[in-house]
């Protein structure tokens, strides 16, 4: 049986893949700048 | 199916593995090309004497080292999201690979013991340098061994081998293992190249010492000569590659390069153009500053750069009005509507090999005259927005080409479901299709 919040409807795929191209962007560039910040504090 | 089935509201399934893999193949890519990169430039420094080498490698690998966290996060992130998501799929693949999977993460391990031990011993092995340079090799070939793993199991989704799943040798050496084995060799080297130079267009541009304007403007070159060296090899082996798909997955190939998905190749002309015109342009302006003047050598490259752009220009006319058909930017009759020079035999071969020759010499000019020298530190600021150019590219074509490979396996639609997880066996939902897949050996009497 399905829950409830996995019946909940999907974003057209359109605005799907802007969403995960905005995620991928987002984690990868977070992940960069994180280590840089790292890197500084470890100067 | 013998477990739940879970989906993910708004976003789908789909989308969780793709935000956590892509970031993880991005990350990961710079750390292999990057383990290969550092130990070369520790060794020419340790060979030319030129602390400037010793520095970029230092800091290469002391980012590699702070990066790696976020990469195998990534990674152990996906295996939990596949395994919750996609049970029946994985269970199948760790049955498949079951020895692959092992090796590869015994590689990590190496690889993380073999990258901090490299990065931690810089001072204390100062007098034992050559032994340090074997340290950044050997990490750079653990990072290389476990991708050539995971590529027997990227490959085999696309292309499953014709043979029983228990024959490990036969599901290693499926047909486009060895193809994309090679293209994503050459291609970490050349993404990590564009990476380093515009990363140091970057610094460079905020440079506020003589000092610091020296060294990025040397990291640029560096940069540029491994990302555009390496990427003029690619059409060649891409080639390679999408032929073998062409044998072995032919509705695949259909569907990337004729079909629905044919947008993409159009996409990865226009990225290849501006890393290619950029690259040409930046190594174009370097010549000014040659140590000694080049000027039939500058005025050569400047015939290359505009054969650049005229191939460039020839590579990403489309083959017909069926642009991309998703968004509904479809134009006249669409597929019907043939484009003059769209055709791939012969306007993309001329346009694909032009561009290689014409890039070998101006490669070859090129490094005709760093060999000579260059008066560091006075580069433009126009030179260094090319490499930033560059940097970006790269990292949208990583992007295009790893979403083509993944779906590719959309080209058919099995049992009405949107495509593939492993190609011919198991469909998108999960289900078997072919009682032999994936086929075992038959018991002896």
């Amino acid at each position: 049986m399905m829950l409830l919040v996995e019946q909940l409807p999907l974003f057209p795929p359109l605005v799907r893949f802007f969403i995960g191209l905005f995620l991928v962007l987002i984690i990868t560039v977070g992940s960069v700048l994180f280590a840089y910040w790292l890197m500084k504090r470890g100067e | 199916m013998p477990i739940g089935d879970l989906q993910i509201p708004f976003i789908g399934k789909e989308l969780v593995i793709v935000m956590l893999v892509m970031p993880h193949i991005l990350i990961a890519t710079f750390v292999i090309g990057i383990t290969t990169i550092a130990p070369v430039a520790e060794y020419v420094g340790l060979l030319t004497r030129q602390p400037k080498y010793d520095r970029f490698a230092r800091n290469a690998a002391k980012f590699t080292v702070l990066i790696f966290a976020s990469g195998s996060a990534l990674a152990i992130a996906f295996v939990l999201a596949l395994i919750t998501l996609y049970p029946v799929f994985w269970s199948y693949l760790q049955n498949i690979f079951f020895w692959v999977l092992l090796a590869e993460a015994f590689m990590f391990v190496g690889e993380i013991i073999i990258v901090y031990a490299w990065y931690n011993a810089w001072d204390r092995m100062a007098f034992r340098k050559r032994l340090h340079v074997v340290f950044g090799f050997v990490a750079g070939l653990f990072g290389l061994v476990q991708m050539t793993f995971i590529n027997v199991v990227g490959s085999y989704l696309l292309t499953p081998s014709e043979a029983p799943a228990t024959a490990i040798g036969w599901t290693y050496l499926n047909p486009t293992f060895m193809p994309l084995n090679m293209h994503r060799f050459v291609g970490n080297l050349s993404f990590v190249g564009f990476l380093v130079a515009g990363w140091a267009a970057w610094r460079y541009l905020r440079s506020e010492t003589g000092e610091d304007r020296e060294y990025y403007d040397w990291m640029g070159h560096w940069g540029l000569v491994w990302g555009f060296g390496f990427l003029l090899l690619q059409p060649v082996i891409g080639f390679g590659y999408m032929k073998e798909i062409q044998a072995h997955n032919n509705a695949a190939f259909e569907y990337l390069m004729m079909g629905d998905k044919s947008w993409l190749f159009n996409l990865l002309m226009i990225e290849l153009g501006i890393m290619s015109v950029a690259s040409v342009a930046y190594c174009l302006h370097k010549l000014r500053f040659a140590a000694k003047p080049m000027p039939v050598a500058r005025n050569l490259l400047m015939g290359a750069m505009g054969f650049t752009a005229l191939f460039s220009l020839l590579n990403v006319i489309p083959a017909d009005a069926n642009l991309v058909p998703q968004i509904g930017l479809v134009f006249l009759n669409g597929e019907e509507t043939r484009i003059p020079l769209g055709g791939m035999y012969p306007w993309k071969y001329i346009g694909l090999i032009g561009m290689m020759l014409v890039g070998v010499l101006v490669l070859a000019l090129y490094l005709k005259a760093a060999v000579r020298g260059f008066r560091w530190g006075r580069a433009s600021r126009w030179s260094q927005y090319a490499l930033l150019a560059t940097a970006v590219t790269v990292t949208l074509t990583m992007m295009t080409m790893g979403y083509a490979r993944e779906t590719a396996r959309r080209a058919e639609t099995p049992q009405g479901s949107p495509g593939w997880l492993i190609s011919g066996c198991m469909t998108f939902d999960q289900q078997i299709v072919a009682e032999d897949c994936p086929a075992v050996f038959e018991p002896l009497p």
